[in-house]
């Protein structure tokens, strides 16, 4: 139960914030999509012992962060919650790879850490930026932003949809969990012999939900093929931030200051 | 299980996206010829149903641990194979987006771990097969459990592989496959369990559903062979060629800028080329971040340390733009 | 004006299950009137309301809208001319903000997105929700929902309005609201129903309906205080009514 609410809680939260009006949420989502994408692609691009590159990328999601005036607290709890998987699979590096790579005040560091921490923080900010981006754009603007880079309209018919109904789901999910708890205190589960009336019954309601669905869409002159509103009109603003962030990851990925730095040295 | 960006290199990341929107641009194409337009509201909404049932947990017996519904196979049984592939695959965008669960770089992988394998594997050749549309409890229930074992075993055998072509991590091959494999095998039992009861259930109350009785039936099949062809190949023509250019070059970087331009065959004939070959050049001598994957000991650690510090640099200087900015932003307010 | 008449003669539907949930049912009404389709539940009021936009086919009798014979090749044109409402307005809100599902159907009828804008507006203005415009379905009340809900059918600019069991669920203020709401509209309305209280606040004529079929049809004030007709159908007097005699 704490999990649905969890859940739905930070879909609305995700989904309120975007509806924000600030700088950020103004550019066009197209450009946000694929400057997210490309900021993704250089981060996991770094070799796995390059933690300087990858700690030098959190530039990015720290300054989106103010921008859209995003509380630091709502995107943690999300990476959290991301990050065991990663974790997981990573934490073999220290085991695995022992060779002393550096020495730090003295204490001489592996490899397998190094390639540890750097997967965690590539973790984080791959995981970050996502989520700034639904933050400031909305699945709304984004599957619009979809329909332009030409991805399949069924499809993204069907993430609007999908997304339109998960509320209403988790709502009775809820309640069903909730009816169950009641009369069956103390469990941790669902028994499992009523594994399947439990969730058949909700199924049987969605898929008659499914059909009266369809029925009010044609009763509006649904004819196959779904019809969105026009697409954003894309000012100077997003072409500057498509252009700075750009000139910025580059900046980053090429190691200027690193280069200023060694030759300060 | 969600595969991670971080976990991912760009190549494999690369050739599971377009292994995945190869899939996708297919089923899509197939269903705007084929469907019935009554599916598509059916099929969001039923995205939205395994969203929520992933959220329930049910009680093992004798256990004392609980799973979830994983879905893929339940849509594509509901569904069919391909509007259940397209349906799994925008849940899967949701969750990546909403809720952090793997990425959007791995968003290709998942798709391709969760939603290939359970539609255009285990259900056309598994469950179909077990099924041959002779409809009892007890084929229902072998064919649900069967085929969401397998498709969770390909999905997880899939997971080691996009893991060690990506070389993220030093966890040998091997022992990935000996943690995972087993694992999956009894998420896939209980994940399999609770399948069978709900499509028998469904199947009890309103065996039309099932047994997809009401449906207006394509003119033709599809070939399903076609599809998983024709996904594998995109797969290793991708994942080859971006493989290819990432081993090339090692750092990573130059595929992302340069691949576009083709300079490595097209030896500087023209001042493009030529162009970008001298930037490519100079920027195999820029020093890295990182510590020399050849170092041995402690190597040079002035110029590697210097790498550190210069991404430290680089965050503190952001965050010190950013407290400006929300400092700024409240003065105006 | 008398191409908004409706007229059912001798209307059947059976349920593939076997269900006969209408039994030669015929009624005749005219343009402009508002009229309530009372009886219990299971009476078969939603089922004749899907049969007259179409969603169901009846087995036997006809439905003439205007001049029109309801059938499979009239009714992309019928449907522009009757807005419904369902019983559940989360089934009929699948867009995820107001705006986007009140434009739903005015793009479907290929408007430009000025003329779209337009519609969207002005039927929300008509159910008093300009200012949830840009709200996500969620985040609307019951009440909201119903109105947003009756503005996606008005954005068509439908002479009938179909509602089923608009008042369910409605706590007694946005109830009100509502009512003010309904009376106002000029349109041909049928609103299936077993709130009577409503029916006699805004309907004039008042069909009762049991097991398929038409048991009474008259002046709503009339109909609301036959104790025996309502006993026999399982309706009880309008709470207002009640005390008083015939
Ligand atoms: N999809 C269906 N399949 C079978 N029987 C149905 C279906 N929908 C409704 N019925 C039955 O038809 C009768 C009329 O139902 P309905 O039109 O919903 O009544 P009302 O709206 O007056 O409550 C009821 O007996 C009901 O059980
Ligand atoms: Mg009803």
């Amino acid at each position: 139960m704490s999990n649905i609410t969890g859940a739905l809680y930070k879909i609305r939260y995700l989904d309120e914030f975007s509806r924000k009006k600030t700088l950020m949420h103004r550019l066009s989502p197209t450009i946000k999509l694929i400057v997210t994408l490309i900021y993704i692609l250089l981060v996991v691009s770094f070799g796995k012992y390059q933690l300087g590159g990858v700690i030098a990328m959190s530039a990015y999601p720290l300054i989106m962060l103010s921008l859209a005036e995003m509380p630091a607290k709502e995107l943690i709890k999300r990476v959290v919650v991301a990050m065991p998987f990663v974790m997981g699979v990573g934490i073999f590096n220290p085991v695995f790879d022992r060779d002393i790579m550096t020495y730090f005040l003295g204490i001489g560091i592996s490899g397998g850490w190094i390639s540890f921490l750097t997967l965690i923080v590539k973790g984080v900010l791959t995981v970050s930026s996502a989520i700034i981006l639904v933050g400031t754009t909305g699945i709304e603007n984004i599957a619009h932003s979809m329909r332009i880079l030409k991805m399949p309209k069924i499809f993204v018919v069907l993430i609007l949809l999908t997304y339109r109904y998960i509320s209403v789901l988790m709502e009775e999910a809820a309640s069903i969990w909730t009816a169950y708890k009641l009369r069956a205190p103390g469990q941790k589960g669902i028994r499992h012999d009523v594994w399947g009336p439990l969730l058949g019954q909700l199924l049987l309601r969605t898929y008659d939900r499914g059909i009266r669905v369809y029925d009010a869409m044609i009763l509006r002159g649904f004819d196959g093929d779904f019809r969105m509103g026009t697409a954003f009109v894309t000012g100077i603003g997003s072409y500057l931030f498509l252009l700075i962030a750009l000139a910025g990851f580059l900046i980053i990925r090429l190691s200027v200051i690193t280069m200023i730095l060694d030759l300060l040295i | 299980m969600h595969m991670a960006d971080a976990l991912l290199s760009p190549a494999v990341g690369g050739a599971m996206w377009a292994a995945a929107s190869g899939g996708a641009a297919y089923s899509a194409n197939k269903l705007k010829t084929d469907l019935d337009d009554r599916k598509i509201p059916l099929m969001g909404v039923m995205g939205a149903f395994v969203f929520a049932s992933q959220m329930i947990n049910f009680t093992i017996p004798a256990t004392g641990s609980s799973g979830h519904i994983g879905g893929g196979m339940l849509l594509a049984i509901l569904l069919g194979g391909h509007a259940g592939f397209l349906t799994m695959a925008s849940v899967l965008l949701i969750q990546a987006l909403f809720f952090a669960d793997g990425g959007l770089l791995a968003l290709g992988a998942n798709i391709f771990n969760l939603g290939f394998f359970t539609c255009y594997v285990a259900y056309p050749l598994i469950y179909k097969k077990i099924i041959s549309n002779k409809y009892t409890r007890g084929r229902l229930i072998a064919a649900s459990v069967i085929s969401v074992v397998v498709a969770l075993q390909l999905g997880a055998f899939s997971v080691v592989l996009q893991t060690f072509f990506s070389g993220k991590t030093e966890l040998p091959f091997t022992s990935f496959l000996l943690l995972m494999q087993p694992i999956h095998l009894a998420i896939g039992l209980v994940e399999g369990l609770i399948t069978a009861a709900v499509v028998s259930f469904v199947w009890n109350a309103r065996p039309e559903i099932i047994t997809h009785a009401n449906e207006r039936k394509p003119l033709k099949n599809i070939d399903i062979r076609k599809v998983i062809v024709g996904v594998l190949i995109a797969t290793v023509v991708v994942g080859g060629f971006l493989s290819w250019f990432a081993s090339e070059n090692p750092d990573g970087l130059e595929w992302a800028i340069f691949n576009t331009t083709g300079t490595e065959e097209l030896e500087g004939s023209n001042p493009v080329n030529e162009f970008f070959a001298r930037i490519q050049e100079k920027t195999a001598f820029l020093p890295d971040y990182g510590f020399k994957e050849t170092s041995e000991g402690a190597g040079n650690s002035g110029t590697s340390f210097s790498g550190v510090t210069g991404g430290i640099i680089t965050m503190v200087l952001a965050l010190g733009v950013g407290k400006l900015i929300s400092v700024f932003k409240r003065i105006k307010s | 004006m008398s191409h908004h008449k409706i007229d059912i003669k001798d209307l059947d539907y059976m349920y593939p299950d076997g269900k006969k949930a209408v039994n030669g049912f015929s009624i005749n009404i005219t343009h402009g009137e508002s009229v309530a389709l009372v009886g219990a539940n299971g009476a078969g009021k939603s089922t004749l309301l899907s049969l007259m936009v179409g969603i169901l086919m009846p087995q036997k009798g006809e439905i003439i809208i205007g001049d029109t014979h309801l059938s499979k090749e009239t009714l992309p044109l019928l449907r522009q001319k009757i807005g419904m409402t369902f019983q559940n307005a989360d089934d009929q809100l699948f867009m995820n903000s107001v705006y986007e599902d009140v434009a739903f159907g005015p793009r479907n009828y290929k408007l430009n997105e000025e003329e779209v804008d337009a519609r969207v507006i002005g039927a929300l203005k008509k159910v008093d929700a300009l200012h949830l415009k840009d709200r996500p379905p969620y985040k609307l009340s019951g009440g909201e929902k119903r109105a947003v809900s009756i503005a996606t059918a008005l954005s068509l600019d439908p002479d009938i309005l179909l509602m089923d069991e608009p008042t369910a669920a409605l706590d007694p203020k946005s109830r009100r609201r509502l009512i003010g709401i309904l009376k106002e509209f000029a349109h041909t309305k049928i609103i299936a129903t077993h709130d009577l209280d409503m029916a006699l606040d805004v309907c004039d004529r008042t069909i009762v309906m049991n097991q398929g079929t038409v048991v009474a049809d008259g002046r709503t004030k009339d109909i609301m205080v036959n104790d025996e007709l309502l006993e026999k159908c399982s309706l009880e007097r309008p709470l207002i009514l009640q005390g008083q005699n015939n």
